[in-house]
């Protein structure tokens, strides 16, 4: 049974989620006493500065959510009753599917945030490397990781910017096409004209900063990179560069038509692209209306990114379903590895009847040639797969319904097979016989990581 | 028109059009690629029932105007394609099909009597002429496309409210940058098609000029886009002025249509 317990921005303040954070240094020892338990079969955890995950398999009947707050109490050194109040617990399935959220970004504070999917690789990675990984979680992890990508690429959960900077830059694509060799005048040392200004750098856009006093220009320019000119010049470079981005503290408008008309005299009829992000603004809205002229103030910008937002909301529903959907197969996988030492030991058992039978007949079978012998060995053998087929059919099928533990439990008793023999069964010491092999799934991972089917 | 060939291309507009939306909308890269697929059967198959024509009637097919629409449409879907090739810009492909399928409606209605060479003079004239014309025209049809695209991209941008459709649209940039090559190819073509034109007319009545819509429609046309060509490359004005004026000059360009023999 896989048991998760975690803490995240909603369930827990921040004070108490940077006291649970496990530092990187110390997080393998952690692993290894948390598989320590008795209980406890494989184990990871993710911790982040947002969350902290704690994600194990129990053995059948181990208690999980209490072992996993002893656990957690004794080692982040916080009382049981602040773990009880700020953590959430899941279980099963329910693990299962916040796994696979949290992997996909569903779980992030900003919808669709795309960091979280590297930090869950490098925990698992982590992890595996210290061997407290097995089977089970081996497959668990990727298939998440598999499923975060999947939901990236074929949803538009984390398409298109939610932040006012990146909407920025994302409008002044539309224009341009390509920012590289673009360049833009900074006007004003403003907060968000300056973040602005630093994603259009990391585009490739050169930047012309002014400000009122020419010092803090020259100290934001090298901040920045870029060439720093006189305010009183500042206007005459709007013939001149592609984007403008304004944050001056300025009372009244800075930027009228007359003057951005001015400025588009020696433009040739390139666009020009505005970007006001100042309150009160710096940039007479009517400017928009010219030809050419785009101009986006800090609440144009601050609605496209509310229905990014928005279309972020809609595409997780997508995302859900998709979730969903590989939450059944990862069961389906899991379940039918739980019929596996049933279906081992059914066929071993079988088997051993038959040759048994075929051992006290020998005397009789004596005046065969050896070429009828191993004919009757071979009807016996056959006869015992035929008469096992169709079980093994149908108890697959209940695999995959979940009714795995009950149906299992009932070929053990109808069968007679013994709590040894599934132990047996269990350990992988069955009968080696190549027909076992081929129709019992097997238990181990698709693939490991690193460069599984996570990358 | 007897054979299939041309009610097959028709299909293949249809389907190919069809995945250009669709692969638009869910931003499928497959169903786009695939598009380009559909729309390639839908030129092979228009080429083909071009030629069919052509050797059904016994002349080069571009004697009246439904004969030059359907070599038009396929010149058109030719230069959608290249343009596909060359920037990948998809969204060209909501306006260039879709009117090259229509431009060949017409010809699904064309008689295939063999007969005399349908037009005077001198022949070899006459067809270096039209061809001219429409490989122009159809230049100038993807010019038409751009800003038709262009003015929605700008007007979507200055809007402030994007809807999901227009949100896939290629850059100002880009559909600028792809309507001015179209123009740099489309105008010179346009500008011999009326000289070699006003040629075999003065070869065949006597006068250069005859009047009548035939010529009147590509002279107009040829002064809104010699304005459009003049304002970028000496006054550098484009953007939204340029684009209207591109539309008048393609529309202007097409009613030529009306002046033709039927």
């Amino acid at each position: 049974m896989l048991f998760l317990l975690g803490v995240n921005h909603v369930s827990a303040p921040l004070p108490f989620r940077e006291r649970l954070a496990f530092p990187d240094a110390d997080l393998e020892q952690a692993l290894k006493r948390l598989v320590g338990i008795a209980t406890l079969e494989e184990g990871m955890i993710i911790s982040t500065c947002n969350r902290v995950e704690v994600l194990v398999r129990a053995s059948e009947g181990g208690a999980g959510s209490e072992t996993l707050n002893d656990f957690l109490a004794r080692e982040r050194g916080v009382s049981r009753e602040e773990i009880q109040r700020y953590t959430y617990h899941y279980r099963g399935r329910d693990a299962v599917r916040h796994l696979f959220q949290v992997a996909s970004g569903l779980d992030s504070m900003i919808l669709g945030e795309p960091q979280i999917l590297g930090q869950i690789k490098q925990a698992y990675l982590t992890a595996h490397a210290a061997g407290t990984t097995g089977p089970i979680l081996d497959r668990l992890l990727q298939q998440g990781l598999a499923v975060a990508k999947r939901v990236r690429t074929e949803t538009g959960i984390s398409r298109h910017a939610v932040s006012i900077a990146f909407a920025a830059v994302e409008l002044a694509k539309k224009i341009f096409e390509r920012l590289d060799g673009r360049s833009a005048l900074l006007l004003g040392a403003g907060k968000m004209s300056e973040l602005a200004a630093q994603h259009l750098a990391a585009n490739g856009v050169r930047l012309v900063v002014s400000s009122r006093t020419y010092d803090r220009a020259a100290r934001l320019a090298e901040r920045l990179g870029g060439e720093v000119v006189n305010w009183d010049d500042a206007l005459s470079h709007l013939s001149k560069v592609d984007i403008v981005v304004s944050g001056t503290a300025a009372p009244q408008i800075i930027l009228g038509t007359a003057q951005v008309k001015e400025g588009l005299r020696g433009r040739r009829g390139a666009p020009l692209f505005l970007i006001d992000m100042a309150v009160p603004r710096d940039i007479d809205p009517a400017v928009n209306l010219l030809n050419g002229v785009y101009l986006y103030d800090i609440d144009d910008l601050q609605g496209v990114v509310d229905s990014n937002l928005e279309e972020r909301n809609r595409e997780a529903e997508m995302a859900r379903r998709m979730i969903e959907g590989e939450i059944d197969a990862f069961e389906g996988w899991r379940s039918s590895l739980e019929i596996t030492p049933t279906i081992v030991a059914l066929r071993r058992t079988l088997l051993d009847m038959g040759r048994h039978e075929l051992e006290r007949h020998r005397k009789k079978l004596a005046g065969l040639s050896s070429e009828q012998q191993r004919a009757v060995e071979e009807l016996t053998r056959s006869l015992v797969q035929k008469v096992l087929h169709r079980p093994i059919v149908h108890l697959k099928s209940s695999a995959e319904s979940g009714q795995a533990g009950p149906c299992a439990s009932l070929y053990r008793k109808i069968f007679g097979i013994s709590a040894e023999a599934i132990e047996a069964a269990e350990r992988r010491e069955a009968d080696p016989a190549p027909a076992e092999q081929d129709e019992a799934p097997q238990p181990g991972p698709r693939r490991v990581l690193p460069g599984g089917r996570g990358d | 028109m007897s054979a299939l060939l041309l009610p097959a291309a028709l299909f293949w507009y249809f389907v190919g059009v069809f995945l250009v939306v669709v692969g638009t909308v869910n931003r499928a890269e497959t169903l786009k690629t695939s598009s380009t697929f559909a729309l390639t059967i839908a030129w092979a198959c228009h080429i083909a029932a071009i030629v069919q024509h052509g050797r059904e009637v016994g002349h080069f097919p571009l004697s009246n105007n439904i004969e030059y629409l359907l070599v038009l449409g396929w010149v058109v879907l030719t230069l959608y394609l290249l343009v596909w090739l060359r920037f990948k810009v998809i969204a060209a492909g909501f306006v260039l099909p879709p009117l090259a399928a229509f431009m060949s409606v017409p010809a699904l209605w064309l008689p295939t009597r063999h007969g005399e060479a349908p037009y005077p003079g001198k022949q070899l004239l006459f067809v270096f002429h039209t061809t001219v014309a429409t490989l122009g025209m159809a230049a100038l049809c993807v010019a038409f496309a751009m800003s038709l695209i262009f003015l929605l991209q700008d007007r979507a941008i200055k809007s402030k409210r994007t809807p999901r459709l227009l949100s896939r649209l290629p850059s100002l940039n880009s559909s600028e940058r792809i309507g001015h090559v179209a123009i740099l190819w489309g105008f010179p073509m346009l500008t011999l098609g009326i000289a070699t034109g006003s040629l075999w007319s003065l070869d065949t009545y006597g006068s250069v000029w005859v009047g009548g819509a035939k010529q009147t429609f590509p002279i107009l046309a040829w002064i809104v886009f010699a304005i459009v060509l003049y304002g970028r490359l000496a006054r550098g004005f484009g953007g939204r002025k340029s684009a209207y004026l591109t539309i008048a000059g393609f529309a202007l360009g097409l009613l030529t249509v009306l002046g033709m023999s039927f």
